[in-house]
């Protein structure tokens, strides 16, 4: 067994290799606690949570809650606009369109926040409005992706069952291949996630894990930073796992034979 | 001829008229149907049994078969020529093959990723033009004489090889004519599967009188004892004995004429399979 775990492609079973990230985690904590030294700004386990708590006491819920709704509103926002730009470009018309907007991703959008401001009239808009465009750019590049590695034959195979150009979009682009959009999204919600931080630092009023961690920064609270560093990697990994179970409902991931 | 052999012609059920795909500068078939060989099937009349027929394509890689059949099914539209099938109407004219007409199970039997067998096969019965109160027996019946009872409710990605094709073959039965065209069904298959697709073949050509299959393989021995009709698609050597560019019907058989179709494989096949496999090489 410990042979196998060191060499590649070497196969252990799944509770096997929980065991052994357990055990990781436990050294990496265990170092924490006690290879620390005194004298460090590095802060100690203990401190953390001393700084945690008092930030619990503080409202640190509400500012959690602020977080996951930009971020829920945004990404709602964000797929419905990038789906319809990537679905759109099935069109021959809309193709460029689409490819317009991937190329897009290698461009900053902070030389553009003044004008962006003036739009949305700054706020929390300016944060929605920030996070869609930051996000939609990677969401239509990845579906765009996906549309182009649909096998001629799926299409192919609706069309002898006569359906129209249209209900093939419908059926095979969109509707059989909704688990994707789902995993297109986990797969991009970690950048986006920290995107928000700096979007939230943007305009404190608004509040979120962001403002607090601007705020915390400027303070060098080292033990409250970690604290809300590891509270946003915490919800990150949450909502990685719930859209986890999500895709894991679609027909196609169910128990192969 | 034997009474088992014995067999009359009727009406043209399909009529390919001379043609042709190009793509740019590109021939990929061409005059397939032409007026030396012609590409016509017609209904074939035995007593007392349904008799659907059984037609192989074949040729070597790359020849066109699968464009050819992409055309057959209406998919690709011919640069030149057209495919034509009797219209439903009882006036006896024909009208040109679209998108539909002819049922189409492709090599690897794609499937919907994210339905059930009973979800894809009810979209396929809509799609079949059968009425929503008539479509949940219809399907019923076909899982139930396919063997699918128990994978009713199952995804693709939880069936077999022969299940999948199974569940392909079904929708174009539900939602297609009497034409069901198979590009290559026996490729990848194990022997219990070959055999699997042999009963289908079985069932659907004595389930109606018109029911035809249209089918490419590689494997020449099975087209032989399968086929009632073999067409080659090659390419055509010049006077200088260059190959012209474009597959085209370079040779034809009618087992049913040579007296080889419905029958038990024997030599007579065999040497069918030998004078098809020396075709192969100069085409």
């Amino acid at each position: 067994m410990l042979k196998r775990l060191f060499t590649p492609f070497g196969f252990v079973d799944k509770r096997t290799l929980t065991i052994v990230g357990i055990f990781q985690l436990s050294l990496l904590l265990l170092a924490w606690l006690f290879l620390v030294p005194e004298k460090t700004l590095f802060p100690k386990f203990g401190e953390v949570l001393a700084g945690w708590k008092q930030l619990w006491d503080n409202g640190f819920f509400y500012e959690i809650m602020a977080s996951l709704k930009l971020c829920l509103l945004a990404t709602v926002i964000s797929v419905v606009f990038s789906s319809i730009i990537a679905y759109s470009t099935t069109i021959p018309f809309f193709k460029p369109i689409g490819k317009f907007f991937t190329k897009l991703r290698y461009n900053p959008i902070q030389g553009f926040t003044l004008f962006l401001t003036q739009i949305s009239g700054g706020g929390r808009s300016l944060q929605i409005t920030l996070l869609v465009i930051f996000m939609s750019f990677y969401f239509i590049d990845s579906l765009m992706v996906m549309i182009n590695s649909i096998p001629e034959e799926d299409i192919i195979r609706r069309k002898a069952q006569k359906m129209s150009n249209w209900k093939v979009l419908w059926k095979v682009v969109i509707l059989d291949r909704l688990d994707y959009l789902f995993e297109i999204v986990r797969q991009n919600l970690s950048i986006t996630f920290m995107m928000l931080v700096s979007v939230e630092a943007m305009n404190k009023a608004a509040g979120g894990m962001g403002a607090i961690l601007n705020d915390t920064n400027r303070a060098l609270n080292f033990p409250k930073i970690f604290a809300i560093q590891i509270t946003i990697l915490f919800v990150g990994i949450l909502i990685d796992t719930s859209l986890r179970f999500i895709i894991n409902q679609f027909p196609v991931n169910r128990n192969r034979k | 001829m034997d009474n088992n052999s014995a067999y009359t012609l009727a009406e043209d059920l399909l009529v390919v008229d001379n043609v042709s795909v190009v793509y740019g500068s590109k021939t990929i078939i061409r005059n397939i149907g032409s007026p030396q060989i012609p590409f016509v099937i017609k209904d074939v009349k035995r007593a007392n049994m349904q008799q659907g027929q059984v037609v192989a394509v074949l040729g070597r890689s790359g020849r066109g078969k699968s464009t050819f059949f992409k055309v057959l099914t209406g998919i690709v539209k011919p640069t030149l020529g057209s495919i034509k099938i009797p219209d439903a109407t009882p006036t006896g004219n024909f009208r040109i093959v679209k998108e539909g007409d002819v049922g189409f199970v492709q090599q690897n039997f794609p499937l919907s990723r994210n339905q059930s067998i009973f979800e894809m096969l009810q979209d396929a019965a809509t799609q079949g033009g059968i009425p929503s109160g008539e479509q949940k027996e219809l399907i019923e019946t076909h899982i139930l004489n396919w063997g699918l009872k128990d994978q009713r409710n199952l995804s693709p990605n939880q069936l077999s090889g022969g299940q999948k094709q199974r569940v392909a073959i079904i929708e174009q039965l539900l939602c297609s004519h009497h034409f069901m065209v198979f590009d290559e069904p026996f490729s990848g298959l194990d022997v219990c599967n070959i055999e699997d697709v042999r009963n289908s073949f079985q069932k659907i050509t004595s389930s109606n009188d018109i029911s035809t299959i249209i089918f490419s393989t590689h494997d020449i021995d099975l087209a032989v004892e399968l086929a009632d009709l073999i067409y080659i698609i090659g390419y055509e050597q010049n006077t200088a004995g260059h190959f012209e560019p474009g597959g085209t019907i370079v040779g034809y058989y009618d087992l049913k004429k040579l007296n080889l179709a419905w029958q038990e494989f024997g030599s007579a096949h065999k040497e069918l399979v030998d004078m098809i496999k020396n075709q192969f090489k100069v085409s």
